[in-house]
């Protein structure tokens, strides 16, 4: 037997806060009272009601200026739930820990440290494809590109690195990339080359030094600085990029 | 947008303009909500409900918000002397919504806000009380008033005489 239907089990069963065993209850309660039954349906309808007029009002305001913040705001929320994972697993890895410690230290594991270190960043690839396509509009009509270029919005929240006096901005405009908000910069660098950095803003906050690598045959020199990832592009050998990168990474 | 807040937006949506009554000042307690946000996402315990965690901002951003402004306001009205509060009629009753809302934006803010938490965005009584830092009576009765006035204001109140006692904590 039951306990009897009180006010607050009606409230309750408005506002879907009973578990099924004393829905059921309520339910048995108001088909024997119709005209509560009623003025139960009257107040669900006036939820229901409540709900598809906010959604219209809600769904009628544009999002353009929340997109930034939040994808700003998504992304430091993955990486702090990414951090706490990682916690929790050095935590639970603490329990095997002289086991694991033995092991690493008589090389079970396998794994390079330096090779780790040196993971290509997946933006690397982004920052290539760019580059490749200034090259090919500068390459076809220069002044064209360059006004083309010059012409776009800047990215409006990627801090850009302070150039050297050495290196001449020629322009710069925002670049699709899957990971959020990145631009290009059209640079001439010294001795009259032409070089293209791109940035990008990560899901991580990370300070590291600039490594230069070859990506699809193209040299590359990367580095992040705080939230942003850099990648700058160039003719030039992986030797001297790494040295213009350090320049401009300072 | 970023997977994780694409699912709250639109809820966060809902409760600003349930808060602000003002299509416009919603837009900004959004953007001011996901600022704080930003600023305090270390504090967020990934194991906690993201939704709960950002309604609680937003509720405490139109405090904080409306203290300001209620500071403004006095000074505004010592400057210039005057009398008559000439606040202009809230956005929802010059647009065309239905009666319920327009109900609903009449109702005081410690009950719009209650009836909003639980009513159209389903928390519980639970998760609601400790968002507005009130014991969990105290939400339903605010929640019981709420109800209890959009009725009255729709002619359907109702017939006691079925009725079982009301025992609500006050």
């Amino acid at each position: 037997m039951s306990d009897p239907i009180s006010e607050l089990d009606l409230m309750a069963y408005v506002d879907d806060q009973l578990d099924a065993e004393r829905r059921i209850a309520v339910e048995d309660h108001l088909s024997r009272h119709p005209v509560l039954a009623a003025q139960i349906m009257d107040d669900l309808r006036r939820r229901d009601e409540l709900r598809l007029a906010l959604t219209e009002a809600a769904a009628a305001r544009s999002n353009h200026m929340l997109e930034l913040p939040a994808e700003r705001l998504g992304r430091r929320l993955a990486f702090h739930s990414s951090l706490h994972r990682n916690r929790r697993a050095i935590a639970a890895s603490i329990l095997v820990g002289a086991g694991w410690f033995a092991h690493a230290m008589f090389g079970g594991l396998g794994a390079d440290p330096a090779s780790a270190a040196h993971i290509l960043p997946v933006y690397a690839d982004e920052a290539v494809a760019a580059h490749r396509t200034v090259l090919v509009e500068v390459r076809h009509d220069g002044t064209a590109a360059l006004n083309l270029v010059q012409a776009g919005a800047a990215g409006a929240s990627i801090p850009l690195p302070h150039l050297p006096s050495s290196f001449a901005p020629a322009g710069s405009h925002p670049v699709p990339s899957e990971r959020g908000n990145a631009v290009q910069m059209l640079i001439h660098g010294p001795d009259e080359q032409l070089l293209t950095l791109f940035a990008v803003e990560t899901d991580s906050f990370n300070i590291q030094p600039p490594q230069a690598e070859a990506v699809r045959d193209v040299n590359v020199a990367y580095w992040q600085s705080g939230w942003v990832a850099y990648v700058l592009s160039g003719a030039a050998d992986q030797k001297e990029l790494l040295s213009l990168a350090s320049r401009l990474s300072r | 947008m970023h997977p994780l807040l694409k699912d709250h937006i639109l809820p966060l949506r809902r409760y600003a303009l349930a808060l602000t009554r003002d299509a416009d000042q919603s837009d900004d307690l959004v953007q001011e909500t996901l600022a704080r946000a930003i600023e305090g996402a270390g504090s967020w315990d990934p194991r906690r409900d993201l939704r709960k965690w950002l309604f609680g901002i937003m509720h405490n951003t139109h405090l904080s918000g409306r203290r300001r402004s209620v500071l403004e306001k006095s000074v505004a009205q010592e400057i210039t002397s005057i009398s008559s509060d000439s606040t202009p009629a809230s956005q929802f009753q010059s647009v065309h919504f239905n009666e319920t809302m327009a109900s609903l934006m009449r109702l005081p803010e410690e009950q719009r806000e209650v009836m909003l938490l639980i009513a159209v965005e389903s928390f519980s009584y639970k998760d609601a009380a400790e968002m507005l830092d009130l014991p969990v009576g105290t939400v339903m009765s605010r929640l019981a008033r709420a109800r209890e006035a959009l009725r009255t204001e729709q002619g359907t109140e109702r017939d006691s005489s079925q009725r079982p006692d009301l025992r609500l904590v006050r």
